[in-house]
């Protein structure tokens, strides 16, 4: 297994690493434009006028005139979880289904490690690329509040709550992926629960947003529980949102994991 | 060593393998033919324990290859019949990879002169590597741990001529050191130089089970006599051979042990030429399983 586990996570690395650098310079340029974003008094106004609803969809909950109120409306709401989704879908696809279409599968099958094994390495390499690029997400934007903002205030340890939640919430949706990649008939159906399933999750957390008499079906929504105003505001229930988020994961993984193990495999 | 019992399984289209039972024995090397579409593959991945049997069992060395998979592939060197890849790495990274995967030694020796008995240089990405050469990185793979069963499905697909025949040197070799081996292939003559028995599937039944040697007994000689005169030709055609082709002053006859009464029977005809050929084994096959019913 640790043979399998760093010769993919060696192949895994570079993706990885383009998609953590692409969030931090996404994150940078957020947090330099933010000072010029701040003193409009033009969009500030045009912000006043617009239906609280849609505010809430756009994340300006904590009202645009901070740095942490811009991120977590600008930012997490969209861009982060856009890089995030695409990181774990495309990657978690691959790491199974893309493997037992185009065969190549078989080579491992045909080794002495179990798939068992095969599978949890794999799986395993999915989660290390998620903390990689949340951590990146963190440190990234800790210095850049620091080198790009100095004079504005930036709650660290929210903001690492923040991206701590962000990252179990993604280890769900990898998860999910890499139990649609393990067990679906062909990696084109595998790439397309996962993509319906994420997007279904997010058009109920701007559904739930949208209106407060829909507001109920935001808690249909995975994505609910990284309400990234909240957050940064220092509200909610970290521990207890973290310790559900990893179990899920757990749960799901297990699922791919033993599911694998008894599928037929035509290789 | 490698035993299949009424191996069953269908696949939802309704096609699939029925009830095939055959053991391959300790250095034995098992041909195993049939069409495209036989059924050859889905055995092989039965024995691999990539599928398992709706009914019947699969078993190397008395371990069952659905249950005890990763146990019998410990035994097993395997070249898979489609050659899928993963692209994004070079022949020499699957290799180490599929070695670490199985705890060999670094850098081992085997690897290195299978590689250059295939003339394989490995450095280069795979997905920039032809058909043959993609086809030598899976045979290093299948070869590279002297594993005691050998399961190659259509190895010599995609090599020349040249590299056939030293792939069935290399099967010799094995064979010799007492490797159990089983190659599928759609053609005979693939396998006959090498194989101990020969099966044949069709239409997912094993439909025939031969020695290689018990039909080279059977294997007659066709002579091929050219006489000066159409009247010689006539007459040899009546000397009590079966007569397999007959042109003008041209004969051809099918001869199996009786070689004294032939140049005795020749001897009486002036001619101009004498040429003999063995009968295909595949005829003989063939001929003795007429469509595959049996006998």
């Amino acid at each position: 297994m640790s043979a399998l586990f760093s010769s993919t996570l060696r192949q895994a690395l570079r993706g990885v690493a383009n998609y953590a650098l692409g969030m931090v310079f996404y994150l940078w340029l957020f947090i330099w434009v933010y000072p010029s974003f701040a003193g409009s008094t033009t969009l500030n106004t045009l912000l006043q006028n617009l239906p609280p609803g849609l505010l809430r969809v756009l994340g300006y909950s904590l009202g645009g005139t901070s740095l942490s109120g811009f991120l977590a409306g600008e930012f997490y709401s969209l861009v982060y979880l856009l890089i995030l989704a695409i990181y774990v879908l495309v990657t978690g696809t691959r790491l199974m289904a893309h493997l037992v279409d185009n065969g190549s599968m078989a080579y491992l099958l045909a080794t002495p490690v179990s798939r068992r094994r095969i599978a949890a390495a794999q799986a395993l390499v999915l989660l290390c690329g998620v903390v990689i690029i949340a951590g990146a997400t963190t440190a990234g934007g800790l210095l850049g509040a620091h080198w790009f903002a100095a004079h504005e205030h930036l709650p660290a340890w929210s903001f690492v709550k923040l991206n701590l939640v962000g990252m179990l919430v993604f280890m769900v949706v990898a998860s999910y992926a890499f139990l649609f990649s393990a067990l679906a008939a062909d990696e084109r159906s595998a790439m397309g629960l996962s993509a319906v399933l994420t997007l279904a999750f997010y058009g109920l957390h701007v559904l739930g947003d949208l209106s407060t008499r829909l507001a109920w079906v935001a808690h249909l929504s995975l994505f609910n529980v990284f309400n990234a105003q909240s957050l940064l505001a220092g509200r909610g229930h970290v521990l207890v949102d973290a310790v559900a988020l990893a179990g899920a994961a757990l749960v799901l993984l297990g699922g791919a994991v033993s599911g694998f193990e008894r599928r037929q495999l035509s290789l | 060593m490698i035993t299949l019992r009424g191996l069953t399984k269908t696949y939802p289209g309704g096609r699939g393998i029925v009830d095939v039972s055959f053991e391959v024995g300790r250095g034995e090397v098992f041909g195993y033919l049939g069409p495209n579409g036989a059924g050859k593959s889905t055995t092989i991945r039965h024995l691999m324990g990539f599928l398992r049997a709706d009914s019947g069992a699969a078993m190397i060395n008395g371990l069952d290859c659905w249950s005890s998979a990763p146990k019998v592939q410990a035994l097993v060197g395997y070249l898979p019949g489609e050659i899928g890849f993963p692209e994004d790495m070079t022949g020499a990274e699957l290799l180490s990879l599929l070695a670490g995967m199985r705890r060999l030694p670094a850098g081992s020796d085997r690897r290195d002169e299978l590689c250059s008995r295939f003339a394989l240089d490995p450095r280069g990405p795979i997905r920039k590597m032809s058909k043959g050469t993609k086809q030598k990185v899976a045979l290093v793979a299948a070869f590279m741990h002297t594993p005691d069963v050998l399961i190659l499905d259509e190895p010599t697909s995609g090599l020349d001529p040249l590299m056939q025949r030293r792939f069935l040197e290399l099967v010799g070799e094995e064979k010799r050191r007492g490797a159990t081996i089983l190659m599928s292939s759609h053609a005979f003559a693939e396998v006959e130089r090498v194989a101990d028995r020969v099966g044949m599937l069709k239409d997912g039944r094993l439909v025939a089970v031969e020695d290689i040697a018990r039909l080279r007994q059977l294997q007659r000689k066709v002579f091929t006599v050219a006489t000066v005169t159409e009247e010689d030709a006539r007459e040899l055609e009546g000397a009590g051979f079966p007569v397999v082709a007959r042109r003008e002053r041209e004969i051809e006859l099918e001869v199996q042990g009786d070689y004294t009464a032939l140049v005795r029977a020749l001897a009486r005809h002036e001619l101009r030429s004498l040429d003999v050929r063995p009968m295909d084994l595949e005829q003989i096959f063939m001929h003795y399983y007429g469509d595959g019913e049996g006998q």
